[in-house]
């Protein structure tokens, strides 16, 4: 049972979070709320890829003097070394996503998505 | 219910549908799916060379404070995959975050606007006070995460990030604190170009980019990596630059 | 014979350097971007013939191939570097000429969103790929809004859409990864086999979605016209000749190399002739004529799309010649578009009657694409066009030839309009003075005539490149071949 939980609450949650993101980026009409959506999405496969390279027991990949050589049992470097590029990456792109945010708000003093001509979708 | 909501509603859902099965797949013999939780199979992963550091040679041992001399000398595995075995990646990461700040300056249109100030005249003393008081210890504490950053958890972004936080900190609070434009974009450049630099002068003495050209030392040791800490100086210059820039542009729009 | 790694470094190493040129002189920029677009096309040619012979695999970081990030350059990704670097120097030309109000950052991230499609195309890592999607895309966002105006509306869908678009790339890499254990793409496609076919589905799902919006096609390309349309000229050229050529090499990639089942072909058919029918239809309603040529770019993705899922050898030919005059007169489109638009101070059709006369270098070079495009005798467009119809003949397909005759004669029916407004109509407007094509004009011309008259000029690249792209075997072994 414990298993199950901490297997789901891992996938699961990460998923549960991808398709929260997916959600508020179709429904919402507020630019904020889209980038926040956006926002969760990353959050949520950053989440899965660590989970995905998670070990059971096993220590952060670091040499040193608690685990002193590599025949102890590490999880997977590789994808946390991809999400550490990939947080960077998400937050670029929110961070440029909200700067065009206040562009657009400037010029229609609106966030609603549905007022401003062009942006329909 | 509104029919966009419901809509966005039945995508979502049936995309959840979708991908969700793949976590539910049991294989047939000789098939390969995703590991379960917590079952990662390292051994058959390119991870196990790194974790070995046998991708050029035929390594089987790393030991703390004892193995020298190896294809990449990080204690930090995960640095090692950042900064070394995947240093291609990281100078693409540092790109967009360049391209990024770039582009939100070309967005907020900058040199025509007047600039905002973020803190109050008359901010609280407190916080005047607490932040004078934290910003030299972040700005150490930013340094000391990306130098020690092949050895223990850190490294160029996280300590770049802290730096920046420290300068952030000192925007909302000091009116009278500012940053120049010329020395944030000298600041960026030059870690920029170091990096690529270094790359290239690997691949003019040692024949590929980005390739190793510096002993690596005893693993466990602060001046060891070979190249690690150099390229992890270079981002950490290069985030904390460019988060500055990013923060600063959204502050004065 | 120059390290081909020099084509991403030296466009970064002048991207940081950018601000400091812009301090030094505030002209140097455009020059250092025309110079480096140059450098890497002389980089590019000095490796042809090597790589003609065999595919280069460039290992970075100096570790063995397939356990780090290694370049692949065969004659596929030699060709699509060159279509990138050729367009991205003609667009530095037409630049020259134009005034941008932070130039030091349009150039620098001009310079970026070409690495970053060559990137696309020469690496030999999926993360890789991933990481040079996300810097043409940002590059994109940010290029489009030096137009100011609607721009930024149209930067900010394209953003969220790009946003989602890589957070499921995210996750198909992730499954991939979890399954295989290795982000190469020769190793991953030599143990596609042994995925579990409903996980390759679904992560075909996931790579089609990550990577269908760089190649335009049809649910996830709602974003194509409004970029085209706002974006300044040289920018919706590369994007039209540059960045959408990265992406249909990134999908013949992922789905030739990686998991070529024909399933999935299938399914890319269907997409493609959707794409092909919608583009060409709703650009015939069109009476903005960026909008216009925004969406016969989308037509012309779908088709190449199309031919290219045919899956024969002489079908991915012809897809690929398309590839490459779609570019060029794609290009030529765009920048000759975009001085009559800015002579008549409307993007309007209707306002550019009579320009033929008063801007006769740009209508030549308009009317002359536009010839190429609908596949006027003795131009490219026409033995692509040929090529095309005969293979697709070849393999049974007549539906879906008879789908292509009826789109090119959509095609025709508009481009025709314009042209005719342009010679054989006039209004009385005062022609506003603009920028000065006269040099890539001539260049794209002498191109598209000279690949009409004499195709054999690139039969063997595009001979050995389709030879590749259909065996993945010899990707892997070429490859995994050190182990």
């Amino acid at each position: 049972m414990l298993n199950f939980l901490e297997e789901w609450s891992f996938f699961g949650g990460s998923i549960l979070l991808i398709f929260i993101g997916l959600y508020g980026v179709l429904s919402r009409k507020n630019m904020i709320k889209i980038l926040i959506s956006l926002g969760l999405m990353d959050t949520g496969v950053n989440l899965l890829l660590v989970a995905l390279g998670y070990v059971e027991a096993a220590n952060a990949p670091i040499i040193n003097s608690v685990n002193p050589s590599n025949a102890a049992a590490f999880v997977d470097p590789i994808p946390q070394a991809l999400v550490l590029t990939s947080i960077v990456i998400g937050t670029a792109v929110l961070a440029l996503g909200l700067a065009l945010v206040m562009k657009i708000y400037d010029k229609y003093s609106t966030l609603n998505i549905s007022e401003i001509r062009g942006l329909k979708w | 219910m509104k029919f966009r909501n419901l809509i966005a509603l039945v995508i979502t859902a049936a995309f959840a549908l979708i991908i969700l099965q793949a976590f539910t797949i049991t294989p047939a013999a000789g098939e390969i799916t995703l590991n379960e939780f917590g079952k990662a199979d390292i051994n058959n992963r390119t991870a196990q060379l790194y974790l070995n550091k046998s991708v050029n040679t035929d390594n089987k041992k790393v030991i703390y404070q004892e193995s020298k001399n190896l294809e990449s000398g990080s204690a930090n595995i995960v640095t090692s995959v950042v900064a070394n075995y995947r240093s291609f990646d990281t100078l693409g990461e540092i790109t967009v975050l360049f391209l990024a700040a770039a582009g939100i300056g070309v967005v907020l249109n900058l040199e025509n606007s007047k600039k905002k100030k973020f803190a109050a005249d008359d901010s609280s003393l407190i916080l005047n006070t607490g932040i004078k008081l934290l910003f030299p210890l972040l700005l150490l504490a930013g340094t000391y995460i990306f130098v020690y950053g092949h050895l223990s958890p850190g490294g160029g972004f996280q300590g770049g990030a802290v730096i920046a936080t420290a300068f952030l900190l000192k925007m909302l609070s000091d009116n009278k604190f500012e940053i120049k434009e010329i020395s944030i974009t000298l600041v960026e450049s030059t870690a920029g170009i170091s990096f690529v630099g270094l790359g290239l002068y690997g691949l003019v003495t040692r024949g590929s980019f980005l390739e190793n050209f510096m002993a690596t030392g005893t693993v466990g040791q602060l001046f060891s990596a070979g190249i690690i800490p150099l390229i992890y100086i270079a981002i950490a210059f290069k985030v904390g630059a460019e988060l500055t820039n990013i923060v600063k542009n959204l502050i004065e729009a | 014979m120059v390290n081909l790694t020099l084509i991403i470094a030296l466009p970064l190493l002048m991207a940081f350097t950018m601000p400091i040129f812009k301090m030094l002189n505030s002209k140097l920029p455009k020059f250092i971007a025309l110079l480096t677009t140059a450098f890497n096309l002389i980089v590019l040619s000095s490796n042809f013939t090597e790589i003609m012979a065999a595919p280069l695999i460039l290992e970075l970081g100096g570790w063995q191939a397939p356990f780090a990030i290694n370049l692949y350059v065969g004659p596929l990704a030699l060709v699509a570097a060159f279509l990138i670097n050729g367009s991205a120097f003609i667009l530095s030309i037409y630049n020259l000429s134009q005034d941008y109000q932070f130039d030091d950052k349009f150039y620098l991230l001009f310079l970026m969103i070409t690495a970053g499609a060559s990137g696309m195309v020469m690496t030999g890592d999926l993360f890789n790929l991933f990481v040079f999607i996300e810097i043409t895309s940002i590059a994109a966002y940010s290029l489009t809004t030096f137009a100011g105006g609607s721009s930024y509306e149209a930067s900010f869908k394209y953003l969220i859409i790009g946003g989602v678009g890589s957070v499921f790339l995210l996750l198909g890499i992730g499954f991939t990864y979890s399954a295989v254990g290795s982000l190469n793409l020769a190793e991953i496609a030599a143990s596609a086999g042994l995925i579990n076919p409903l996980l390759l589905q679904i992560t075909a799902l996931l790579f089609l979605i990550g990577i269908g919006i760089e190649a335009e096609l049809f649910p996830l390309n709602f974003w194509v016209p409004d970029i085209y349309t706002e974006a300044p000229t040289a920018v919706s050229g590369i994007m039209s000749g540059a960045v959408s050529a990265a992406g249909i090499y990134a999908l013949a990639r992922i789905f030739f190399t990686l998991f070529p089942a024909q399933q999935f072909f299938n399914y890319l058919l269907v997409i493609g002739v959707i794409t092909l029918i919608m583009g060409e239809l709703i650009a015939y309603q069109q009476e903005n004529i960026k909008r216009m040529l925004a969406y016969s770019s989308l037509a012309q993705m779908g088709l190449i799309v199309t031919v290219i899922s045919l899956g024969t050898e002489a079908a991915v030919k012809a897809g690929l010649f398309q590839l490459i005059n779609h570019s060029i007169l794609k290009v030529l489109l765009f920048i000759s578009a975009g001085v009559l638009i800015s002579a008549a101070g409307s993007k309007k059709i209707k306002d550019l009657a009579g320009l033929g006369t008063k801007k006769p270098t740009a209508a030549f070079g308009f009317t002359i694409a536009a010839m190429g495009i609908l596949g006027v005798p003795f131009l490219n467009g026409f033995i692509s066009k040929f090529m095309i119809i005969s293979s697709s003949l070849n393999a049974d397909q007549f539906l879906i030839t008879f789908l292509i005759l009826a789109a090119a004669l959509i095609e025709i029916a508009y481009y025709l309009k314009v042209v005719q407004k342009l010679y054989f109509e006039d209004l009385e407007i005062e022609v506003k003075n603009t920028a000065v094509i006269t040099v890539p004009v001539i260049l794209l011309t002498l191109l598209i005539i000279g690949l009409g008259v004499y195709p054999q000029l690139i039969a063997e690249p595009l001979e050995k490149a389709a030879a590749e792209i259909l065996n993945n075997s010899r990707y892997i072994m070429t490859v995994l071949g050190g182990i």
